[in-house]
């Protein structure tokens, strides 16, 4: 579905994204780790076409994403790290806004809403403006959004960081409820122990390059330890195994 | 220090101010000195007592002034064109094949062109067609000068781009941006010492009948036969004196010019510009997609519209200023239907009426700057939602009807209502209605512009978006444009309002504005 050929990417002289490539198929789950600022967030701004300034070529459905994106603006779901909602605008509000943004009739929209409401638990909150929403609330809400069109693709920077556990687990639920569908997800998580579960395909990306790709099983056959978890993976991976030592040492 | 500011941009007042610096020198500079002069001359008994002579006076001191004014007003605008085209380019225009290329040629050249010209153009043809209307010269007279001098101002755009074209070809053009920016402030200022050795105020004669020819001479600076700014006035002048010989010569001299820069712009932007563009757009970080063709469609612009309601709505702050401004209003017609003025020919009547315009003008554009401006920073980050479903340009126009049109009806209602309370004739309707309808509509596309322009997420309250740097920039920007305009109408006023004379309703249709 997705196709990424050698994506780079330079912002104030500083390369963020070197030669990015990877594929994403249909129904797979693609996790994409990496440390803070190695360019999770701009891949992800790239596959959305929120960033069209880049080198390298986007394919989508076989075709390029830069000469075509509005046809595609309808089958991707994105929901952003820090999902940003209208500041003076009802959940419900807002929710019916970006139905109807993506052209879906009103008897339908209220359907969804209702729908999503009960599913996330968040009924309470759509006669409130979107400014008091705490950060949890938000990043539902921003969930709804992305999957209010039932898109194909669903973009995901970070789905869970701020939710509860059990909202966390109602979204890893989720996700493989909609990986069963036949939707591509493109994960960018710090949780590894998500990745580790939900992910077909992982990439890791440190300063700007993928270090690694495959599966789980084709990434712990090339570390040195065997019984390696994806933790140990990554660390020892992006080179911040150290750390880890470190504070075992402490400990002991 | 200015190689600090150049490269900091500190508060972004690069951008325009060098349009704004040289139409303020200018403007300033032309009206000391025809005001000095006029004192000098006339002393103050003729501003007491206004008579048909007085008024031909101011009229031809502001015409001067507008001569004055224009060649600054040209090259100011033609390099803010150019910075334009630096600062925003088409981010949403991707090229498929060398044919788009040659129509993004095309489509930028006639568009800087239109920028930098049309304003002088309109300038000019107010200054020649009050004079010679004033003369007793036909309007064909006018609209001969309007379009000679339209080919000379078109064609020394299309020159000055080619040349600077030829320039971004040789130079890095980040640099040789800065280098304009520099040369078009020294320009400003040699600008008022050259068009100062032209001794425009000589023109300014009462006692002998100004040659018509002579007014236009003022044009020649640099003063050369050579020079296609002379040909402009040699056609005029063989013109009026039907000497058709002459007149075929600089017309067709005139033509061909025009012809030969606009090939040569065309052909040279072309070849170079495309590639210095396409590399300065690389430097750009701008995130944004092309609009689709649905995005036009009713039910989008619908959602939009009706989004910007709720927001309206929510927002309970608003409601108390909007009470506030219902009560302003009807304490100005109150004031206007208790005024002691009674209509006819006082100075005291005429101000009313003609700073009614004025009034509902800064009205306007006060509450722009409160809740157009401001409505874009206002939606926060949550703007990128949408982002990835429309395009900005969707958003800006949807805020342009939901906003744009009620502040439209609100500056109309106001200039008229109050010229309907102090009693007045049918031309200054005409004439009040056509001047509130463009500046509003000029107020609003520039509290659009700048609402994208200085777009601050992180600051989601308009009250203190409205303490911006950007409302600040627009409501002097606005102030600036707006006295610029109706100081320059006044003398058409004054002829109409002293005169009665039909000659109004000829300026009307040679006026600038309305073409």
């Amino acid at each position: 579905m997705i196709k990424l050929e050698n994506i780079s990417k330079i912002t104030e002289n500083f390369k963020i994204l070197n030669n990015i490539s990877f594929e994403l198929g249909k129904g797979e789950i693609f996790g994409y780790l990496g440390p803070n600022g190695s360019g999770k967030t701009s891949t992800i701004n790239i596959l959305a076409g929120l960033d069209t300034d880049y080198d390298g070529k986007y394919i989508i459905n076989g075709e390029n994403f830069k000469s075509k994106n509005n046809s595609f603006k309808s089958i991707i779901g994105h929901v952003p790290e820090h999902p940003h909602l209208f500041p003076y605008l009802t959940g419900r509000e807002f929710l019916w806004f970006i139905g109807s943004l993506y052209l879906i009739n009103e008897k339908k929209i209220e359907e969804l809403i209702e729908y999503w409401g009960d599913f996330f638990r968040i009924t309470p909150w759509y006669d409130r403006l979107c400014k008091n929403f705490p950060k949890g609330i938000r990043q539902k809400f921003g969930l709804i959004a992305a999957l209010i069109n039932e898109p194909e693709i669903l973009l995901l920077d970070e789905p869970t960081s701020s939710l509860d556990p059990s909202s966390a687990h109602l979204v890893k639920l989720l996700i493989n409820e909609l990986k069963s569908q036949g939707k591509s997800i493109f994960l960018t998580t710090h949780i590894l122990e998500i990745a580790e579960i939900l992910c077909d395909h992982i990439a890791i990306i440190k300063h700007g390059n993928i270090i690694a790709s495959g599966t789980i099983d084709s990434l712990k056959q090339d570390t040195s330890k065997k019984d390696a978890n994806l933790e140990d993976i990554f660390l020892e991976l992006t080179g911040e195994f150290e750390y880890k030592e470190l504070i075992e040492s402490l400990r002991k | 220090m200015i190689e600090l500011l150049l490269k900091k941009d500190l508060l972004g007042i690069k951008h325009r101010i060098t349009t704004t610096i040289s139409i303020v020198l200018t403007l300033i500079f032309s009206l000391v000195i025809a005001t000095i002069y006029y004192f000098c001359k006339f002393g103050f008994q003729h501003i007491l007592n206004i008579d048909q002579v007085t008024i031909n006076i101011i009229i031809r001191l502001f015409s001067i002034g507008i001569l004055i004014l224009t060649p600054a007003v040209i090259i100011s605008s033609l390099f803010s064109g150019i910075y334009t085209l630096f600062e925003s380019p088409e981010q949403e225009y991707i090229f498929k094949s060398p044919s788009d290329i040659s129509k993004y040629f095309l489509y930028q050249l006639i568009k800087i062109s239109l920028h930098s010209s049309a304003f002088p153009i309109l300038l000019i043809t107010t200054a020649i067609a009050s004079l010679s209307s004033i003369m007793g010269y036909d309007e064909m007279l006018s609209i001969h000068v309007l379009l000679a001098i339209s080919i000379f101002f078109f064609s020394l755009n299309f020159l000055l781009l080619s040349v600077l074209t030829l320039c971004f070809k040789y130079f890095k053009a980040a640099r040789f941006k800065e280098w304009i920016f520099i040369f078009l402030i020294a320009f400003s200022a040699i600008l008022v010492l050259i068009l100062r050795l032209s001794s425009p105020e000589r023109l300014v004669n009462t006692q002998n009948r100004m040659e018509f020819y002579n007014f236009i001479s003022t044009l020649r600076f640099p003063v050369s036969p050579f020079s296609p700014p002379s040909w402009i006035s040699q056609s005029i002048y063989s013109y009026i004196n039907t000497n058709a010989k002459y007149y075929v010569l600089y017309s067709l001299l005139l033509i061909i010019l025009g012809i030969f820069s606009y090939f040569f712009a065309y052909f040279t932007s072309k070849k170079y510009y495309f590639k210095a563009w396409q590399n300065y757009r690389k430097e750009l970080l701008i995130q944004n997609r092309i609009s689709p063709d649905r995005l036009y469609s009713k039910s989008i612009l619908g959602a939009l519209l009706k989004k910007e309601w709720y927001s309206l709505k929510n927002d309970r702050i608003q409601f108390s200023q909007l009470i506030l401004l219902s009560v302003l209003i009807i304490i100005y017609f109150f004031n206007l239907y208790a005024l002691p003025v009674i209509p006819g020919k006082s100075p005291q009547y005429l101000f009313v009426i003609y700073f009614n315009i004025f009034f509902s003008i800064m009205i306007c554009a006060a509450l722009s700057s409160r809740f157009i401006y401001p409505s874009l920073s206002m939606e926060g980050h949550g703007i990128n939602h949408i982002l990835g479903i429309i395009n900005m340009k969707t958003i800006i126009k949807s805020k342009a009807v939901f906003y744009g049109i009620p502040l439209f009806i609100l500056s109309i209602f106001l200039s008229l209502g109050g010229l309907i309370i102090l009693g007045i004739d049918t031309f200054t309707f005409i004439f009040t209605s056509f001047n509130t309808f463009l500046l509003s509509a000029l107020i609003i596309w520039l509290s659009l512009k700048y609402s994208l322009k200085y777009r601050n997420p992180d600051i989601t309250s308009p009250d203190q978006m409205i303490f911006s740097y950007g409302s600040v920039k627009l409501m002097i920007v606005v102030f600036i444009i707006s006295s610029s305009i109706l100081i320059l109408e006044l003398p058409l006023f004054l002829h109409h309002f002293y005169s009665n004379h039909h000659f109004f309703w000829k300026m009307l249709i040679l006026s600038p504005f309305s073409y």
